[in-house]
């Protein structure tokens, strides 16, 4: 596959310019860059799947054929057969009504490889090899009865079903859990070494190329500005956006941390049951132990940090330690005043904010910035008279203007949303703020500047973090204890550093030992 | 499966103890006594009382509406305050004229609406979704009985293609009968089939967007092809509880179609029912249209399922 001059335009606005790379036989091929750099959209015009209004000009070679001057026919025989894809997210990359056993054997039947019975019998094949053997998941089973890892295998069953000479990979790990993530590539760098296909893995993780590409190019707002065999450009890093990037991917931001014995928060053997589904109309609830007997204290000044996988009760606990869901044992103490879910005084709950992960989501779109900030006030008796000011002076400690109070939330990017966030949280001076995974959906450079600001915010205002993420490089960088959680239990508890070098639970051995990690001598120099 | 299609079951059996009860508690305190109106203003009051007696409205509340519930487990739905014959004959003669042309309706429109929708979201922001969303917007602005003279006017009156009104009977022949429900059925479906068609536009346009159908391209499967293998069954989610919706809506609901044709359906006989005080027969066919939207709710259920492996689970 060779890319050259590729520049691409939608309704008029440049997207793309003068793309230029080269994908060889058998080898892995990282793309990299931010979210909006285009690294999506040069896959899509590399399989001919772009939007309505997009303008392309330059050349996809594909063994001696320019795939842009094909037509829609040839290059529907083309997908699947000679180039297969994956997607990022596999929770919905897959049809829900139909089951994993068609969908995977679909790709043989559209492309006239196979009669419907053999088709089924090398979708089973497939399956097999991309470790879903069929006595544990039968190829009559649903999207829906699958975990995320799962699925993603089962959308590389397809990609793969005809055995193509490329496989493009477009982010195809960032919503899975690490371990599932390393598992996830470990079958991707199988796949190439086994069957001699090539491997364009696009991701916004430099880890992850470092660890599995040969060749990597760094795209930023459309352009290629360096590109190269791995190791080199990790080692030498020409560009300054390179260096850059690679500056703010390992960020650990100063900090201060000015602890005071005295806990702000303390949680103690904590249970949190849900009820499951009715199995019948008479008969009991099952039910679901979330937040199997945690204990944690956070003492003011301090940042805890709560690392798990999904499913593992991370944001049970924080919802239950927030008051928004009752708990079924134990008790969660703030400031000295027990938290009850339900009948919870403001004063208490003015004493805890909350930043969530999602910075397009978690703001009434139809609300101004100065009365989304301000909604905090609401906890307090009397609400402040000069709340303009403060909320003026909330947005200067994050970094934004005091007239921005002015504007709707649709008119920020995700970072300075995110900013907004932590502004609103701060506005009523809380002790404690919860970070629920509030710099997981930003790029490396936004994170960076958050992490520096909220290490700032916490040497101002001495407030406790309680930071809880997937993420274990940032949690590293930026807090003094970590807990790690399985299955709804603390598994491990002890400082940041302690825990990192010498993890003592099997769990955690495992967790670190998936992370990806950029070997460190490639970043000396 | 089994245990989904039986959880339904038991949840369709208490909605109808549950409606069957209120629509007789309604009845009871609704002013009107059906005996002193049958008797007219000068009535003595123990022929009054006589008549009471005979037409079964004294006794305690519930064991006239235990009563009035068995008979109706039985098949005997009580005899009509005015007509004087049995409810069961009334409403059956009328249901066998309403439930055609219900389903007739039906049809016509599903057979509308799901091409026409499916076209406009394929070819969404082009001339083709434009003239039908232009269409579809004049159906459902447009009152059906004004279409239904129209239909009269055009295909009655000018060509003399079909009957003006009426309906011969099903003894007369198949053929005959549906002849003369046609322009009724047609007046029915085109408001409706319009609602459809739009439904059936959004949902598609919606499932288009989805990511599995981006995945079904990149696996090599034209744009039809996904729409056909991949959409279009994701699509009809939404468009089986407008159906659904639609049926009860026609079941009754046609009762100015049936004046505009001169159809004995079971939207005029309710209506007659409540001017002459009939209350047995009000009663009767108001439980009846709610036990046809209770049986309607579980076929749409099952058709869910049927269709979304996610909803087999009972709930």
């Amino acid at each position: 596959m060779q890319i050259s001059g590729l520049s691409m335009t939608i309704h008029g606005v440049p997207i793309l310019r003068d793309v230029s790379f080269a994908v060889a036989p058998g080898e892995i091929f990282g793309l990299v860059g931010e979210s909006g750099s285009g690294k999506s959209m040069t896959a899509l015009a590399m399989m001919g799947l772009l939007p309505r209004g997009t303008q392309v000009s330059g050349r996809v070679g594909f063994e001696g054929v320019d795939l842009l001057t094909q037509g829609e026919r040839a290059m529907c025989g083309l997908r699947g057969r000679e180039i297969g894809m994956i997607f990022q997210e596999p929770m919905t990359a897959l049809n829900p009504v139909q089951c994993i056993g068609d969908q995977v054997a679909e790709t043989l039947v559209v492309h006239g490889a196979a009669t419907r019975a053999a088709a089924q019998a090398a979708a089973l094949e497939r399956l097999v090899r991309v470790g879903l053997p069929p006595d544990r998941f039968a190829p009559d089973r649903y999207p829906h009865e699958l975990s995320g890892g799962q699925r993603q295998r089962v959308c590389i069953a397809m990609a793969v079903a005809l055995r193509p000479k490329l496989l493009i990979a477009d982010e195809p790990t960032t919503a899975l859990d690490v371990t599932t993530q390393a598992q996830i590539l470990e079958l991707l760098r199988d796949l190439v070494e086994d069957e001699g296909m090539s491997l364009m893995l696009i991701t916004h993780d430099l880890a992850v190329v470092a660890d599995m590409a040969d060749h990597v190019a760094v795209m930023r707002k459309g352009q290629v500005v360096e590109a190269g065999r791995t190791e080199t450009l990790f080692r030498t890093a020409r560009h300054p956006y390179t260096r850059q990037l690679f500056r703010d991917s390992g960020h650990a931001p100063q900090r201060a941390a000015r602890v005071q014995p005295a806990p702000v928060l303390e949680v103690r053997n904590v249970v949190r049951d849900y009820p499951l589904k009715r199995i019948a109309f008479w008969g009991n609830r099952p039910m679901f132990r979330a937040v199997d007997d945690v204990s944690l204290t956070i003492r003011s000044g301090e940042s805890v940090g709560l690392v798990g996988e999904s499913g593992c009760g991370k944001s049970t606990l924080t919802r239950a330690i927030l008051g928004l869901d009752p708990v079924q044992g134990g008790t969660i103490t703030l400031d000295g005043a027990e938290v009850h879910a339900g009948h919870l005084a403001g004063a208490v709950r003015a004493r805890m904010q909350v930043v969530f992960q999602d910075p397009y989501g978690s703001f009434n779109p139809r609300h101004k910035v100065g009365r989304l900030v301000a909604e905090p006030f609401h906890l307090l008796p009397t609400p402040p008279d000069d709340r303009r000011a403060r909320v003026a002076e909330a947005l200067r400690a994050v970094g934004m203007e005091p007239g921005d109070q002015d504007k709707f939330i649709h008119e920020f990017s995700g970072g300075q949303r995110q900013r907004i966030a932590i502004a609103r949280a701060i506005v009523i001076r809380p002790g404690l703020v919860i970070l629920d995974e509030a710099v997981s959906a930003l790029d490396v450079t936004i994170r960076a500047q958050v992490l520096d600001l909220l290490a700032d915010l916490q040497g101002r205002f001495g407030l406790s973090y309680l930071f809880i993420s997937h993420d274990l490089s940032v949690v590293r960088a930026i807090t003094d204890r970590v807990l790690v959680m399985q299955a709804g239990r603390i598994v491990e508890e002890g400082r940041t550093e302690q825990v990192f070098n010498s993890p003592a639970h099997p769990y955690t051995q495992q967790l670190i030992a998936a992370t990806p990690r950029i070997p460190e001598e490639w970043l000396a120099a | 499966m089994l245990r989904f299609v039986l959880s339904r079951l038991i949840s369709l059996g208490l909605s109808l103890v549950v409606a069957s009860l209120v629509i007789f508690t309604v009845i009871e305190v609704i002013p009107g006594d059906p005996a002193a109106f049958m008797l007219g203003l000068n009535a003595a009051p123990d022929t009054v009382a006589a008549l009471r007696e005979e037409l079964g409205l004294s006794g305690s509340y519930l064991s006239r509406y235990l009563a009035w519930a068995f008979g109706m487990l039985t098949g005997d739905f009580g005899t009509s305050y005015t007509y004087r014959v049995p409810v069961a004959d009334l409403v059956g003669a009328r249901l066998w004229v309403s439930l055609p042309l219900t389903i007739y309706a039906l049809i016509l429109s599903t057979l509308i609406a799901v091409p026409v929708g499916v076209l406009a979201a394929a070819r969404r922001g082009g001339p083709a979704d434009f003239g039908i969303m232009g269409a579809t917007q004049m159906g459902i602005a447009i009152p059906n009985f004004w279409f239904a003279m129209l239909l009269v006017l055009i295909f009655a009156v000018k060509l003399r293609w079909f009957g003006a009104g009426g309906f011969p009977g099903w003894d007369r022949g198949i053929w005959v009968s549906l002849k003369a429900l046609t322009l009724p059925a047609v007046a029915l479906a085109l408001p409706q089939a319009s609602i459809l068609a739009r439904v059936m536009r959004s949902s598609l346009i919606e499932t288009l967007g989805q990511d599995y159908m981006r995945t079904a391209r990149a696996k090599g499967l034209t744009q039809r092809q996904a729409v056909l293998g991949h959409a279009l069954r994701n699509a009809l989610i939404p468009v089986m509880t407008i159906i659904g919706l639609q049926f009860s809506f026609l079941l009754a609901g046609a009762i100015i179609i049936e004046n505009v044709f001169f159809l004995p359906g079971l939207g005029r006989l309710i209506f007659q029912g409540i001017t002459q005080r009939d209350l047995i027969v009000v009663e009767s066919v108001v439980m009846l249209l709610v036990f046809a939207v209770i049986l309607v709710t579980f076929l749409v259920d099952l058709a869910y399922a049927v269709i979304d492996p996610r909803l087999r689970r009972a709930t």
